[in-house]
């Protein structure tokens, strides 16, 4: 008896055990979970700016990019003189924040500044603005006031008092601009304004903007912003607290370089140019402490974007990027250290290891092969312990490292390099891509179609037999074929006396009573994919007339676009006045 | 790794910036998850291979140890405290211990119904000390950079998951079988008195 009441007893603390141990560890879990989580761990996606190639962009488009399948998902896009700037990915990976200036002459509603509601975000599909021009001579102070409606933490207090008043002495007609703080769901599935900041600035100004990027803390609970003061030639930088919705103003920032918040969210830093020098101005987020740093130093000519100054993962520690190499200064007690790699000529773009054991950075350096590029850029890593440096890869066939709006980006694990720049296209255009380098291969991809919209579809495409043969004009000749798909065709052409020939595939499109062909560099892009890029070409050309005489010109997709938007009427009398016409007489009807 | 990866991102946050990078590699687990798997892994194959699961709980000692263990966990866990890499895996560690050391005699003693084979001896007891010794001082020199080291962990994790997935699936069959059969003999014995 006595032992079954024993088994029993075992039995019941058995189970007891059991289920206390299971619930602990099912809690455990669960709190793992459900805590933060950084974005893409394995750094297999990016959130990109791509606009077209040129000064003067005119389309601005925010994408997510997956490395390895190459999918990409549109998260917002603004035409004409609207912006877009560079987005930041929330560590928690839930949200890309970006700032959106609305083309001219549009107006909506969206939660502003004065709202004292306006703390947790709404949804907008799509929404406002302006860029108008203030003429308040009564009441000046307002509008001066409505730049500086943030609360003042910064140090002195009376700074942001002189700055207000100074602006308010200087110019009385001033031009403002509304810019939105815009989050986006990684998955497309959320557009949210969450505050609409009105920013003083010219044309250029706006500009400025768009290569920027607002800095979310690490727990995502506020996002850090640039507010410019355009006229004055400075912006302040503000913090929102998303739950609330309450804003701060934190430190003045004369060259609008991009500011680092630390990792603990306590800490913002600012570099400008201050004549030969650079002013490193650290701030407390809370206005507490502020401390202004002067040092020797030349910083690299980049968009401010370009990580001037970055913080360590310990929160300590400021790792500044100059010319002369990288120096790590201590944030209390100011001191500097100086770090070059002895083997390289230049160091920049430092990104601090997920771990905040390693940093990785880009170095140049002179290439001894005789017949190789000049320059050599690896991708190499520092051991914050030992100082220990490694190279990691070197990359392969780098386009021109002095074009301007090149501008690299390292993972956080090492593992690859990215370039966002311009490259010549086969036509020897200049088109605007992404270069990737993981060590072992080298991806090119080309961003200017993921903008363009199809100016037709599958039911506009026609194939007329007439067009296939051999075509002669005065110094060209052309070699048209069928295609590999259905209703395409393959071209070939060639300048008189070269033997350099260009491959294309095409195909003919009939739109409004006009002939085009959509010509590709390639053929393999004619195939289908999930984003319509079949019938993307990379250029067009009106076919006038195919018989007696093949009559070709050549068109952009945007004057196609324009021209398709035009009465067909006027249309027949431009054809007849165009001046770009080539003419071809047909040499033989077999290619 | 992308199935492993992908399996624990029902169980971990996966946060790069809190987890061990061996060889170049991250880990597909938090810190503390490390601690958790790594810790639960090595117990089990300590109680497996030495078959002391099967002379039932822990004595009073270890017992008081494990319980100690499993409420560290909510203050350090839920960020109460949070002071660093090595911590956080030791948490792991010792809570992963304490899950191993109950569950699998807990499980052994339901299997068979309250019945112990043997009884825990003083050699057993040193073991187990021996053994959480090892445990509390992985920390100084946890991880060792190497990609081996890597894949030894990943899979000493594996099989602290699956151990307790088995426990776990044992256990469920086991109870369930006797609630059916209990449920069928009620049903029969109620026909009987009816009848």
């Amino acid at each position: 008896m006595n032992a079954q009441k024993t088994k029993k007893a075992t039995y019941n603390k058995a189970l007891l055990a059991l289920v206390a141990t299971f619930s602990c560890f099912l809690i455990y879990v669960l709190a793992c979970v459900r805590s933060p989580v950084s974005w893409s761990p394995d750094y297999s996606k990016i959130a990109i700016l791509v606009t077209p190639p040129g000064d003067d962009p005119n389309k601005f488009a925010i994408f997510t990019y997956d490395i390895a399948t190459g999918k990409r998902l549109l998260l917002d896009e603004v035409e004409k003189d609207g912006f877009l700037c560079a987005p930041s990915w929330s560590p928690d990976g839930k949200w890309v924040a970006y700032y959106r200036v609305e083309p001219t002459g549009q107006t909506v509603k969206s939660p502003s500044e004065g709202d004292p509601n306006a703390g947790a975000p709404e949804s907008v599909p799509t929404a406002a603005i302006t860029t108008k021009k203030t003429d308040q001579p009564n009441s000046p102070t307002a509008a001066v006031e409505k730049l500086f409606s943030e609360e003042n933490k910064m140090l002195p207090p009376f700074m942001f008092e002189i700055v207000k008043e100074k602006l308010d002495e200087e110019d009385k007609d001033r031009e403002t601009f509304d810019v939105k703080l815009m989050l986006a769901r990684p998955d497309g599935t959320e557009r949210r304004v969450l505050r609409v900041i009105e920013s003083e600035g010219d044309e250029n100004h706006r500009k400025m903007l768009m290569l920027m990027r607002p800095e979310w803390t690490k727990d995502c609970k506020h996002l850090f912003y640039d507010r410019m003061i355009g006229s004055s030639d400075f912006c302040y930088i503000g913090s929102l607290e998303i739950d609330t919705g309450k804003m701060y103003a934190h430190l003045l920032d004369q060259s609008s370089n991009q500011a680092a918040v630390s990792p603990d969210g306590s800490w913002v830093v600012s570099l400008s140019e201050a004549g030969e020098e650079v002013m490193l101005t650290v701030a407390r987020v809370d206005g507490n402490f502020h401390k202004y740093v002067r040092l020797a130093l030349n910083l690299h000519e980049g968009p401010p974007a370009y990580p001037a100054v970055a913080w360590f993962p310990d929160a300590k520690h400021l790792l500044i990027s100059a010319k002369e190499g990288f120096r790590i200064m201590d944030a209390d007690t100011g001191s500097i250290e100086e770090h070059r790699d002895p083997n390289a000529g230049d160091i920049a773009y430092p990104v601090f290891s997920a771990t905040g054991n390693t940093l990785y950075y880009l170095a140049v350096c002179e290439a001894n092969e005789p017949n190789g590029p000049e320059k050599l850029i690896s991708l190499k890593s520092m051991n914050l312990k030992d100082k220990a440096i490694k190279t990691v890869f070197a990359l392969s066939d780098v386009p021109d490292l002095d074009n301007e709006k090149s501008i690299f980006s390292i993972s956080p694990d090492g593992k690859r390099v990215i370039m966002r720049t311009e490259i010549k296209s086969a036509g020897e255009e200049d088109r605007s891509a992404l270069l990737f380098w993981d060590g072992k291969t080298r991806k090119v991809v080309e961003t200017d179609r993921w903008i363009e919209k199809p100016l037709y579809g599958n039911e506009n495409l026609v194939f007329e037999k007439k067009l296939i043969g051999k075509w002669k004009a005065k110094d060209s000749e052309i070699l048209i074929s069928k295609g590999t798909q259905k209703k395409t065709y393959r071209i070939i052409s060639r300048e008189k006396d070269s033997k350099e020939e260009r491959h294309f595939g095409a195909n003919l499109v009939s739109v409004k009573g006009m002939m085009f062909l959509g010509m590709f560099f390639d053929e393999s892009l004619l195939k289908k994919d999930l984003y319509g890029s079949q019938f993307l070409p990379n250029f067009f050309v009106k076919v006038d007339q195919i018989e007696p005489k093949l009559l070709l010109r050549r068109m952009y997709h945007e004057e196609v676009a324009e021209m398709l938007k035009k009465d067909p009427n006027s249309l027949k009398q431009e054809t007849a006045q165009a001046e770009n016409v080539l003419e071809f007489e047909r040499i033989s009807a077999r290619p | 790794m992308k199935v492993v990866s992908y399996i624990f991102s029902f169980l971990c946050n996966q946060d790069a910036s809190r987890s061990f990078e061996i060889g170049g590699q991250l880990l597909p687990f938090c810190q503390r998850c490390t601690g958790v798997y790594v810790g639960m892994g090595i117990s089990f194959v300590y109680l497996l291979l030495s078959d002391h699961y099967k002379k039932g709980l822990p004595r009073s000692s270890i017992l008081y140890a494990n319980i100690a263990s499993l409420l560290i966990m909510p203050v350090f866990g839920f960020h109460l405290l949070d002071p660093g890499p090595a911590w956080r895996f030791w948490t792991g560690l010792v809570f992963g211990n304490a899950i191993a050391f109950l569950i699998l005699p807990a499980a052994s003693i339901i299997r068979k119904e309250g019945k112990a084979s043997g009884y825990h001896t003083r050699v057993s007891t040193i073991l187990f000390w021996v053994l959480f010794g090892f445990l509390n001082a992985m920390p100084f020199w946890f991880p060792i950079q190497s990609s081996y080291f890597y894949y030894v962990v990943v899979m000493v994790a594996l099989i602290g998951l699956l151990c307790l997935l088995f426990c776990m699936v044992t256990i469920t069959v086991f109870l369930t079988r006797k609630i059916v059969v209990y449920l069928i003999l009620k049903g029969f014995s109620n026909e009987c008195a009816k009848n």
